[in-house]
């Protein structure tokens, strides 16, 4: 291999490694920022089952709970997965709704909350979700 | 032996673009068992089939292979593309994502080095690609018949009816179509005899007609502007250049009043199950889902709010979808989220837009691959698009329009990357067709180039010595003159 390979070689892992480093240094502080906005959605909603939880959602990778402030039914909302870990926190309480969210790498989601307890809230709203949980429960196991 | 082998595999290589197109048109269509459980497998043997044939033919043509910036473009953005599984969300998914781009682009690499020697090779694709389109809209127009339902996406109080053949979604198969127009064209004008133009134009009517009934505005512009684009590249009489760019904007205006002609229905159709279940019922009174829909939050109407009304200038929720898509790629603006990951990264949380992409490649590419990917993307779309100049000859000019095409279309509909998509294989194969098809050209332009320069280099060369002469004839008079102002008048009075 000449001389000149040898060095075009190098120069390309180099710039290799140093794209590598860059791109999970930017994927560590985007879900930092993420998981900023999520705890701070966290702490102003409270204990989950406050008496501001003014509704659910259901959906297929998973489950948030409402809650409400003033008038605003919509005001606060966490998203959790299977795992208890908050992948999507919302904050409607000023005209502007903020999104904060881990959907895409849910692995990087630091936030978690009881997961049983987000099951009870919602079987507590809505007595047909117990069986989809039980069910998907099974799943799991089988 | 080798004479032989060149022909069959340029005859199999035409029938495999017709099969990629076929299968990858299948595989996004609504028609089971063809899309999902088949189609979806078969594509990408279809796609390792042709890569593999491709880089025969390469191998076997044996063009003279240089330092290609075409070949370096296209390696730069594929290392980087395999490089974000490193970073990725999904590293599995991008490196899947990856090699399913890498075998479109390294199959178009290869038939452009081939185009150098062999020019045929071009028209033998190119018109492998039309077959396949032509197909497909066969079996739009066969579905239209069998199963009308099915065919044509039925008019709702936001939109007209729209054709969509066996399309999964009116603006698939009319990205397709749109693409090849131009070749079809480039078809109807250099067609050698009689028949054959009546068969080209049969095609072309039959290609925009589909257009047209698909309602894609996007799609209508592209394949004008494909086809203008066509026309002032390729070296035709002047008259001809005219007529064609004239019946051009003609055929887009009567598309564009053929749009306007369907109303929106005054009440939304009742679709059958099997095309579109219902929505899921509230699950309970407390259920947010159905008031505040997370995929529609953005725009959703309140109460006693217009109802949206798609018209030719709307933009479809595209414009706050790419708005979303620019807020989220800035959170990683450097590298990007990960090649192949657009759809599990873009969150779709507009009520207008009805996608799980942004609709526009650029926008997925820097979402993707951040700002590193988008400039490497736009320096190998800025190659192509720059070998168009050099594109005279008819069948060059058309995969020129083509790719001026696809260029427009990648504004309105994220493709470019997905090789998944039935219009990026199309594309990229068009685009590094036009590369190879004018390699000659545009070598003989730098030729030229660089015998200017070689004359301009000689013609110093020659200069230099009477330049010596007249710098040694100044030194010799500067010394004299030095001599002459040190005493030496008595030896020039001498002189005289």
């Amino acid at each position: 291999m000449s001389r000149r390979w040898t060095i075009g070689l190098a120069a390309g892992l180099v710039v290799a490694l140093a794209l590598v480093g860059v791109g999970r240094l930017e994927r560590s502080h985007h879900a930092n920022k993420q998981n900023d906005g999520i705890e701070r959605v966290r702490a102003a909603v409270g204990p989950l089952g406050s008496p501001s939880l003014s509704g659910f959602r259901f959906l297929a990778r998973f489950q948030c709970l409402v809650y409400r402030r003033g008038q605003n039914q919509f005001a606060l909302e966490l998203c959790v997965d299977r795992q208890g870990r908050v992948i999507e926190a919302i904050d409607r309480r000023t005209g502007t709704t903020k999104w904060w969210s881990l959907r895409e790498d849910p692995e990087l989601a630091d936030v978690r909350v009881d997961r049983a307890e987000v099951e009870r809230q919602i079987v507590r709203m809505c007595p047909v979700c117990r069986g989809i949980f039980e069910r998907d429960a099974d799943r799991a196991d089988g | 032996m080798s004479a032989r082998v060149r022909v069959q595999l340029e005859g199999a290589l035409q029938a495999l673009a017709a099969l990629v197109v076929v299968w990858f048109g299948l595989a996004a269509s609504n028609e089971r068992p063809w899309n999902i459980p088949i189609g979806r497998h078969v594509r990408w043997l279809a796609l390792a089939e042709f890569a593999v044939l491709a880089v025969a033919y390469a191998v076997v043509v044996r063009p003279r292979v240089r330092r290609e910036a075409v070949a370096v473009l296209v390696a730069g953005f594929l290392a980087l593309a395999f490089l974000s599984a490193a970073w990725s969300a999904d590293g599995t998914l991008t490196l899947g994502r990856s090699a399913t781009l890498a075998a479109v682009l390294v199959s178009g690499a290869a038939l452009a080095l081939a185009a150098r020697e062999r020019p045929e090779v071009v028209e033998s694709v190119v018109l492998g690609l039309i077959a396949g389109v032509v197909v497909l809209a066969l079996l739009g127009l066969f579905e239209l018949w069998h199963d009308y339902d099915r065919a044509v996406v039925p008019a709702t109080t936001q939109s007209p009816a729209r054709y969509t053949g066996i399309g999964g979604n009116p603006n698939a198969m009319a990205m397709l179509i749109a693409l090849v127009v131009p070749a079809v064209v480039w078809g109807v004008v250099t067609a050698p005899s009689r028949a054959k133009r009546i068969l080209a134009i049969a095609v072309t009517a039959l290609l925009y007609g589909s257009l047209v009934a698909s309602g894609s505005r996007g799609a209508l512009l592209g394949a004008l502007v494909g086809t203008i684009v066509f026309a002032l590249a390729a070296a035709l009489p002047r008259q001809r250049r005219l007529v064609l760019v004239g019946a051009s904007v003609a055929a887009f205006v009567v598309g564009v009043v053929a749009l306007e002609i369907p109303n929106p229905a005054k009440t939304n159709p009742t679709l059958p199950f099997d095309i579109q279940p219902p929505p899921t019922p509230p699950l309970s009174p407390r259920d947010a889902q159905p008031k505040l829909p997370l995929e529609s939050e953005v725009g959703f109407p309140r109460p006693g709010e217009p109802q949206f009304e798609r018209t030719l200038f709307t933009s479809s929720g595209r414009l706050d979808a790419w708005r979303g898509a620019l807020r989220q790629a800035l959170d990683r603006p450097l590298l990007g989220y990960g090649f192949g990951t657009e759809e599990r990264v873009f969150v779709d949380r507009y009520y207008l837009h009805y996608s799980s992409v942004p609709e526009n490649s650029y926008l997925g590419t820097l979402l993707q691959l951040g700002l590193a990917g988008l400039i490497a993307l736009l320096a190998l779309l800025a190659f192509v698009a720059a070998q168009a100049r050099f594109a005279k000859a008819p069948l060059a000019a058309a995969c020129a329009g083509a790719v001026a095409c696809g260029l427009l279309l990648a504004f309105s509909q994220s493709y470019l990357t997905s090789a998944g998509s039935p219009a990026t294989a199309p594309f990229w194969l068009f685009a590094l067709l036009l590369v190879g098809a004018t390699a000659a050209e545009a070598g003989r332009h730098l030729g030229e180039r660089e015998g200017d320069e070689r004359e301009v280099q000689t013609a110093e060369r020659d200069a230099e010595p009477r330049l010596d002469v007249v710098r040694r004839e100044d030194e010799r008079v500067g010394e004299q003159e030095q001599h002459d102002g040190a005493g030496g008048a008595p030896a020039r009075q001498r002189e005289r």
